[in-house]
């Protein structure tokens, strides 16, 4: 059942509670339109729905998110995906920083660049296991704090407003994938890069092809070298506390 | 020296809340005039950003048949302070007008202070020059000196409306809809390690400098400190009150370009030196090394406006957000992408600045003083 929500002027916590009521009422397919900054949107859904947002999200969107797919047609702004649980964002346009800030669960599929932080605290656990992907470039402290899940960013576009630096800071668990070489000189000192395995690549697959699906995009991404951006320890500071 | 009661806010100060502001400002290159309106759709849409308790707007252009004359904004926590002030305005300046700011009862607005302007000119011809810091000096002098009165603003053809209330209480208590200016700057504050009052509100003037900010400047004592040597004492109980005397400082006075002032406030890390050329790292180590005690530290996205500019800089890492659009030659900075689209719908292109690095747009010099109407 489909419904259409008009958020012009409305203040976040009506658009959400009307969110939320319109799920109750059974609607499975909802469109809020004119959305302009309203923050929290989706935040905590349960229910296998797609929501599809048209306009500029404010801050944590998808929050909590647990099932669902919400489609943005549109730039997200910062902390998209906030401690998402699961479900699927995608969003056809660019991310603010933060994107996917502690995920645990769920997919988040960006068509252009990322900000800053993107992936921060990221985590997996048991069946767990979340994935961001970036079809542009991101900025600097990819991975910061990273503990498990997987990004890959696939570079099809350029940012000239980006830095790389300090990638992976305190990263200690899970991957980041980048389509092409790394060269930055002072990624994170907790990291190591190499070419990314027959194996692996055959593992992030299904999630560009995925990416493929949602967006148009050159077919031919996966025929690229990959590098892989992994944490050289688990523990990398274990000493300083445990002796 | 006469130092300041600074007991009266104590109250306030025992109280934590953990959020940022948030910062807009829109500048037409051009000088078309544009009604104050506008900025205050912005703010208001970042309204969660702040906490009510505080809220202000820099306007440029808004004094066209005074522009002459420096403008002073003054705030009075005590009627009785006006006298004092006024006759010290009067030992420098002839006194063009004097008036109270017009202002209209807010219901949510209660015991504003008493808020006066003035328009002036010095007593005798000096070079412009002279004539600035005989300005900074006699601001420093009321801020520091003079009980219960804080200058709000100083410039030229320009003024700043700022209190506690929230943006839309605020712009409606100064009627800001009444002014129509080519460049605008706004903020909507949520005070976390000092007090909101009516003097610490955003935006901060000096001269025709304005700046905004989201963030907390954790090198305040250092940058004060190192002001207190060239005669900047901060009296406003905020941090952000130094951003605009180092920019006052190394812009104004020691003339120094806006690039080499980013390079010298978000200065890039020792390590990071390495990735440039021999040349330029020379340079960054001098800057480093002379400026030292003007590095600002800690998270911060600012808007710094003057008369024939706006800029717009992060922290070096990025721990606030800033968003800058253009549309033909209008040019936007917010903390949200959200409230440049309450500015314009459309713009021609949307981006966000590298950290630490200036996003500048400069009045175009074939319009430079013609400002016209377009509202």
């Amino acid at each position: 059942m489909k419904k259409r929500i008009d958020a012009a002027k409305m203040d976040f916590n009506i658009l959400n509670k009307t969110l939320r009521a319109a799920i109750d009422d059974g609607y499975d397919d909802i469109e809020i339109n004119n959305v302009c900054g309203q923050r929290f949107i989706c935040a905590g859904l349960e229910k296998n729905i797609t929501v599809r947002i048209t306009g500029i999200p404010g801050n944590d969107l998808g929050a909590f998110l647990s099932a669902g797919t919400i489609i943005v047609n549109g730039n997200v702004q910062d902390g998209c995906g906030n401690t998402m649980n699961g479900g699927r964002i995608i969003v056809n346009g660019n991310a603010g920083d933060i994107l996917g800030h502690s995920m645990k669960g769920g997919e988040i599929y960006v068509k252009k660049n990322a900000g800053y932080r993107i992936g921060i605290h990221m985590k997996a656990y048991e069946n767990d296991f979340p994935v961001v992907v970036i079809g542009g470039s991101c900025g600097a402290f990819l991975g910061e704090y990273q503990a498990g899940g997987m990004i890959i960013v696939l570079k099809i576009f350029d940012n000239p407003f980006v830095d790389t630096f300090f990638t992976g800071t305190g990263m200690h668990g899970g991957k980041i994938f980048i389509r092409g070489s790394f060269k930055e000189k002072n990624p994170g000192k907790e990291v190591r890069t190499r070419v990314a395995s027959f194996e692996e690549m055959a593992f992030i697959k299904q999630y560009v092809e995925k990416f493929g699906s949602f967006f148009v995009v050159p077919s031919n991404l996966l025929d690229d070298e990959f590098t892989v951006i992994f944490p050289y320890s688990h523990r990398p500071y274990g000493r300083i506390y445990s002796y | 020296m006469n130092f300041k009661n600074i007991c009266q806010f104590s109250d306030d100060r025992k109280v934590r809340i953990p959020s940022g502001c948030g910062i807009a400002g829109i500048f037409n290159k051009h000088g078309e005039l544009l009604s104050g309106e506008i900025i205050v759709r912005a703010i208001d849409s970042m309204k969660d950003r702040g906490n009510g308790l505080g809220s202000g707007y820099a306007g440029y252009g808004i004094y066209q048949d005074c522009r002459n004359y420096w403008c002073f904004h003054l705030l009075y926590n005590q009627a009785t302070a006006r006298d004092q002030v006024e006759q010290y305005l009067k030992t420098y300046f002839n006194v063009k007008l004097s008036e109270q700011i017009p202002t209209r009862k807010v219901k949510s607005i209660k015991n504003p202070p008493v808020l006066w302007r003035y328009f002036l000119e010095t007593k005798e011809q000096m070079p412009s020059e002279k004539e600035e810091n005989l300005i900074v000096s006699v601001c420093m002098g009321i801020n520091h000196n003079a009980n219960d009165a804080f200058v709000i603003s100083s410039g030229k053809n320009m003024g700043i409306f700022k209190g506690v209330g929230e943006p839309s209480e605020i712009a409606d208590f100064y009627k800001l809809e009444d002014y129509k200016g080519y460049l605008w700057t706004g903020h909507n504050r949520f005070p976390t390690n000092t007090v909101g009052w009516w003097g610490g509100a955003h935006p901060f003037g000096l001269l025709d400098w304005s700046v905004v900010h989201n963030g907390e400047i954790s090198s305040y004592g250092v940058n004060r400190r190192y002001l207190e040597n060239f005669g900047y004492y901060c009296s406003l109980f905020t941090d952000t009150e130094v951003i605009t005397y180092l920019f006052d400082l190394l812009a104004r006075r020691q003339n120094l370009s806006l690039d080499t002032i980013g390079k010298i406030i978000a200065a890039p890390f020792w390590i990071q030196l390495e990735n440039y050329s021999d040349e330029e790292k020379h340079l960054l180590k001098w800057l480093r090394i002379i400026y030292g005690p003007a590095l600002v530290n800690g998270p911060f996205s600012i808007i710094v406006a003057r008369s024939n500019f706006m800029l717009g800089i992060n922290d070096r890492v990025k721990l606030r957000p800033l968003v800058a659009a253009e549309k033909g030659s209008t040019f936007f900075l917010a903390s949200e992408e959200s409230a440049i689209c309450c500015m314009e719908k459309n713009p021609d292109r949307t981006w966000t600045p590298k950290a630490g690095t200036m996003t500048v747009c400069f009045y175009e010099k074939e319009h430079y003083g013609n400002s016209k109407d377009c509202t």
